[in-house]
């Protein structure tokens, strides 16, 4: 029963940080330049009407009054309205969702793929060539600006290349799948609809590959560096002195308790993942949150702005309460603490 | 006796006979083993050169590039590179290299300004809430458990799009982002710092709170602290040229490189020079504050000095 006061306490914990996080979006809100009234309105409006507008959002009363109302919306999941799309906030963001989603399980499907065996490598043939080759490759990738290694591969396999189709999330002749995710490789697939699939899948592979890249060295640093030092401790060179095989110490013994450390930083740097994926949705003009974001600020439209960071911020908690969560229930000495 | 606690304090480790002071390896023997530890570390050479190669051109720029970096020459608009325009021409007519080449005080600018705002304010914040402990210790920590709440790069983003688009307020807003990072490294100091003897003893004869933060504390810490600042540098000119990108940061016609990286994404299908070249300095740049950062980890960690 440990498990559940600690996952309670870490529930507990999570309220003043997402307090928190309304603070500073709200105090963010209401520090933008000018007027959010007159951005409503815009140049030409009258006086009156501007007052009005001011009413309506309660810009006339003071401040704490203000932000009650603005965290009575927040639990009503009324995040306002979006300037641009004259729609509510949150309606955008749900739309917007899936697409973001699909491309970023994917990414991150690809990173434990690749990144979990080539840490393993480095860790086992530590200071060998492989070694330094996949570590170089590791820098390289925490060292790409996103934004350019997006067009950069645009540029070799769509440009030159002609292998993958640019921008988009499915090809204009073909109609997007309707189905109950909103991710277009599920519903066409739940659909049958192998022609749409191809299509969604060949659109998919280039924006989830670019922003895989960066998150993929992080994991494979993590993965070498905390494979490295559960090689060390003396339970592996008992392994060894028993005869085990070097498959089993290297994979049963030392990966299993390599992961719990890297999950945790996984988590803290997912924010990585976030904000490579604005980039790489902005460039390949991919129709989720990030490209939104990048929309909205473009048109200096607030409500989405902080809409989308509000969503976000719950989100990148709500992984970190995850991986605490699953932290504890592979590592019980955290839970006595 | 003040000099001997200071030198103390800044080694931190050297408890055990025949240890290398570490509060000393920029003197005497300490110095020719940190050479020898750089020389045996050949990609933190690289790392040094690139970013003394930075410095270098930064600082010659008016005599190695052959254009300014503003000049406009519409007839020659994007125009391949050639000998004439090394790197090409940009949609304006002007010389990617030069822009490129002056584009480095830029970044210099960039690195050099957030790791100064946030490593002081952040290292400082951390100094106290961690030397301090209690309930200023809880709050200040909360304060950053908000801060990094956010993903870094929407953070920025946010701030900077509040702010207004212009380099300062992108520098602001990824130098704001990055304070928690340098205050918990150094809390984290700090509580091992304050529990130490010299720290004790000075306490004990009659130092100040100020005085042992800034004498002990924080030249404790200064080895950790130059580690992350170093790879902050990387971090920043990411971030920065990530904001200049969407556009909230360095204006046209500012040589800075991600809004370059921005203009020449229109011209992609068949200007590839345009995007493409100040990409790469980015990159290279990223990757040589990067290493350097790691070599200098490597170097002053004390346990792998001996």
């Amino acid at each position: 029963m440990q498990i559940w006061g600690f996952i309670v306490r870490r529930i507990l914990y999570l309220i003043p940080v997402l307090i928190g996080v309304t603070l500073i979006t709200f105090a963010l809100s209401h520090l933008v330049p000018g007027d959010p009234a007159r951005l409503i309105v815009g140049q030409r409006a009258s006086e009156e009407t501007l007052e009005r507008v001011r009413e309506e959002l309660g810009l006339n009363k003071p401040v704490p009054v203000q932000y009650i109302s603005y965290m009575k919306d927040l639990a009503r999941g009324n995040l306002g309205t979006s300037i641009r799309s004259q729609r509510p906030v949150i309606q955008d963001l749900r739309e917007r969702f899936p697409a973001s989603f699909e491309l970023t399980s994917l990414a991150l499907l690809f990173c434990v793929i690749v990144a979990v065996p080539l840490g393993v490598v480095c860790a086992v043939k530590r200071n060998k060539l492989v070694d330094h080759l996949i570590r170089v490759f590791a820098l390289f990738g925490v060292s790409m600006p996103v934004f350019w290694w997006g067009l950069i591969l645009l540029l070799i396999f769509y440009v030159i290349l002609g292998w993958l189709p640019g921008p988009g999330r499915i090809a204009m002749d073909i109609a997007a799948p309707a189905g109950p995710t909103g991710m277009y490789l599920l519903d066409s697939l739940i659909a049958g609809d192998w022609q749409a699939f191809g299509s969604a899948l060949s659109h998919i592979i280039l924006p989830a590959f670019c922003l895989s890249y960066v998150y993929l060295a992080i994991m494979t640093r993590m993965v070498r560096s905390s494979m490295l030092e559960v090689l060390n401790q003396e339970y592996i060179r008992t392994a060894r002195a028993n005869g085990l095989s070097e498959w089993t110490i290297v994979v049963r013994h030392g990966l299993r308790n390599a992961l719990v450390p890297t999950v945790t930083i996984l988590g803290l740097s997912f924010g990585e993942l976030i904000g490579g994926a604005i980039l790489t949705e902005a460039i390949f003009a991919w129709p989720g949150l990030g490209s939104y974001l990048v929309e909205s600020i473009g048109f200096l439209d607030f409500p989405s702005i902080m809409g989308f960071t509000i969503l976000i911020c719950v989100i990148y908690v709500m992984v970190n309460l995850l991986v605490d969560i699953a932290y504890g229930l592979l590592d019980p000495q955290i839970r006595w603490n | 006796m003040q000099k001997s606690i200071s030198t103390v304090a800044s080694a931190g480790g050297g408890v055990y006979p025949g240890a290398p002071r570490r509060g000393k390896w920029f003197k005497d023997k300490e110095l020719g083993y940190t050479v020898h530890l750089i020389r045996q570390n050949p990609l933190m050479l690289a790392g040094l050169m690139i970013i003394i190669l930075l410095v270098v051109v930064a600082a010659l720029a008016p005599w190695l590039a052959p254009y300014r970096p503003t000049s406009v020459d519409l007839g020659g608009r994007l125009s391949p590179p050639s000998p004439g325009h090394l790197l090409g021409t940009d949609e304006m007519g002007r010389d990617i290299f030069s822009r490129i080449v002056y584009g480095s005080r830029i970044s210099i600018q960039i690195a050099v300004t957030v790791v100064a705002i946030a490593g002081v304010i952040g290292s400082f914040l951390g100094a106290v809430s961690g030397y301090v402990g209690g309930r200023l210790d809880t709050v200040m920590m909360r304060v950053m458990d908000m801060i990094l709440a956010f993903p870094s790069l929407v953070l920025a983003m946010v701030l900077a799009a509040v702010l207004g688009p212009s380099l300062t307020n992108a520098l602001l807003a990824v130098s704001f982002v990055q304070i928690p990072k340098y205050a918990r490294l150094v809390r984290g100091q700090a509580l091992v710092l304050r529990e130490k003897q010299f720290v004790k003893a000075a306490r004990v004869i009659g130092a100040g709170d100020l005085w042992i933060i800034t004498r002990h504390i924080l030249p404790g810490s200064l080895s950790a602290v130059l580690v992350l600042a170093t790879m902050g540098m990387a971090e920043a000119i990411l971030l920065a040229a990530s904001l200049s990108f969407i556009g909230l940061g360095a204006q046209p016609p500012e040589p800075e490189w991600g809004a370059m990286v921005a203009m020449g994404r229109d011209y992609l299908m068949d200007q590839w020079w345009l995007a493409t070249f100040p990409g790469i300095a980015i990159f290279m740049v990223a990757v040589g504050f990067n290493i350097l950062g790691d070599g200098l980890r490597d170097i002053l960690d004390p346990r792998l000095r001996q």
